[in-house]
């Protein structure tokens, strides 16, 4: 394990370090150390954006929300807004880990890592956000995750932050299923949002983690749900609908098959907590 | 490479590896009470205090900590008193084989200080990277209650309890 570590203090620097070839890009360090001391990754030089003050911010807009690259998933939870205005993403990144890995963790790496099995990601993904790349593109993050790991993040370019529109939802939740209640990676996890008109539903996203391999949000599903009222019939039909539309597979967390039947089962928690519009 | 941090108030240059992990240097420089257990970030035996924040040690790379503070255990015990937490935990029985304990106290002090007077709730939720196979949690939920409120001054502690309880 013979490499370089840098923590230049500004964006230019940090640019011209990620010039060279075998560069890594690391904030927190939560993942990409694990990846180091198992031998999948082998950097020649890894690069910490930790110190650099104009990646370390929080913008509450009116209409969004801007995270810098280096807010870690407490700081995020300790900042008063986020819990009134954003409550599904709180309470993703409430999940993550324990307040060890929150403490250095942070939402951007969570994009960048592009793990299937993101809490963050999955939240992002549900309130259509975007991120803003360092050569001045703002993608959608569903065009910026391409794969388990993989994203389009051009080499020698960073991600300077995420930006998250804020809507009012008059109905969130989040919930994900692991083998225990902390420090797990999720067997599967769901999120819906909906927006209520008139006793019916108006606007409906809905997604699933871990079940495929990027988060999936089922768009299939929310055409359906939107003019609909909730009741018995309708989440009966719309879990047969998710059933139909993840792709997990096996692996040692969980079987496929396991993993189809408890994303299906997830939509009953509606009428559990008496979801109504 | 060189950095220099302070732990427990002490400042240390050191050199080291860049892949070197904070647990690892810590230990080498003979704070043993950080542990390096599961090595997976599951247990939080390794867990220490960064700039008063719970890490651990063991994910985070000592390249990383340059010019920060480190808290392990050892920074909680003044001139070889127990801290308030430590006590309570003796106290309420709350260490059997004590190798979680260290990681315990730094993430229970870390609680206490931005919380001080978190319901059960919050100090399950608060300690949840912190593995215990030994106590089932109950009696170390109770003894960081009880320093929370020895700490608000709520509750004064019985001088002879530590002594006769154990």
């Amino acid at each position: 394990m013979s490499f370089t570590f840098v923590a230049p203090d500004t964006e230019k620097e940090l640019k011209a370090q990620l010039s060279e070839a075998g560069s890594f890009l690391m904030t927190g360090g939560t993942d990409l150390l694990v990846k180091v001391r198992i031998g999948k990754i082998k950097p020649q030089k890894i690069v910490s954006t930790l110190k650099v003050p104009t990646l370390h911010f929080l913008e509450n807009k009116v209409d969004e929300l801007v995270v810098g690259a280096t807010i870690s998933y407490s700081e995020l939870l300790d900042f008063k807004p986020l819990k009134k205005d954003l409550p599904i993403l709180y309470d993703a990144i409430f999940t993550v880990g324990s307040p060890q890995i929150r403490n250095r963790g942070t939402l951007t790496g969570n994009v960048v890592n592009a793990s299937p099995a993101g809490d963050g990601l999955l939240a992002l993904y549900l309130l259509n956000a975007t991120v803003e790349v360092s050569d001045g593109s703002v993608i959608p993050i569903e065009k910026f995750v391409i794969g388990p790991g993989k994203t389009i993040l051009p080499e020698r370019e960073y991600v300077r932050a995420i930006h998250i529109p804020k809507y009012n939802w008059n109905v969130h939740y989040f919930e994900k299923v692991g083998q225990r209640n902390s420090m797990t990676i999720s067997v599967a996890s769901v999120g819906w949002l909906i927006r209520c008109r008139n006793g019916a539903i108006e606007k409906f996203r809905i997604a699933y983690g871990s079940v495929a391999p990027t988060v999936l949000r089922l768009k299939e599903i929310e055409r359906f749900a939107e003019g609909k009222t909730i009741d018995e019939n309708f989440v009966h039909t719309v879990s047969e609908m998710v059933k139909k539309s993840v792709k997990p597979i096996d692996d040692v967390r969980g079987s496929a098959k396991y993993r189809k039947t408890l994303c299906a089962n997830l939509v009953y928690r509606m009428i559990e907590r008496r979801t109504k519009c | 490479m060189r950095v220099e941090f302070k732990v427990n108030g002490k400042r240390h240059s050191v050199e080291i590896e860049a892949g070197e992990l904070l647990v690892e240097t810590l230990r080498r420089l003979g704070y043993k009470s950080v542990k390096h257990a599961c090595d997976t970030a599951s247990c939080g035996a390794c867990s220490v205090q960064l700039d008063g924040l719970p890490v651990l040690s063991c994910r985070t790379f000592t390249a990383a900590v340059d010019g920060h503070e480190i808290t392990t255990v050892e920074g909680f015990s003044k001139e070889g008193a127990l801290s308030v937490v430590q006590s309570a935990l003796l106290e309420e029985g709350a260490v059997q084989c004590g190798f979680c304990i260290p990681g315990l106290v730094v993430t229970a002090e870390a609680l206490l200080n931005e919380n001080p007077e978190p319901t059960e709730e919050e100090i399950k939720t608060y300690l949840n990277g912190n593995l215990c196979r030994c106590t089932g949690y109950e009696s170390q939920t109770r003894a960081i209650k009880k320093a929370a409120e020895i700490r608000r001054g709520t509750l004064h502690r019985n001088a002879n309890a530590q002594g006769d309880g154990i």
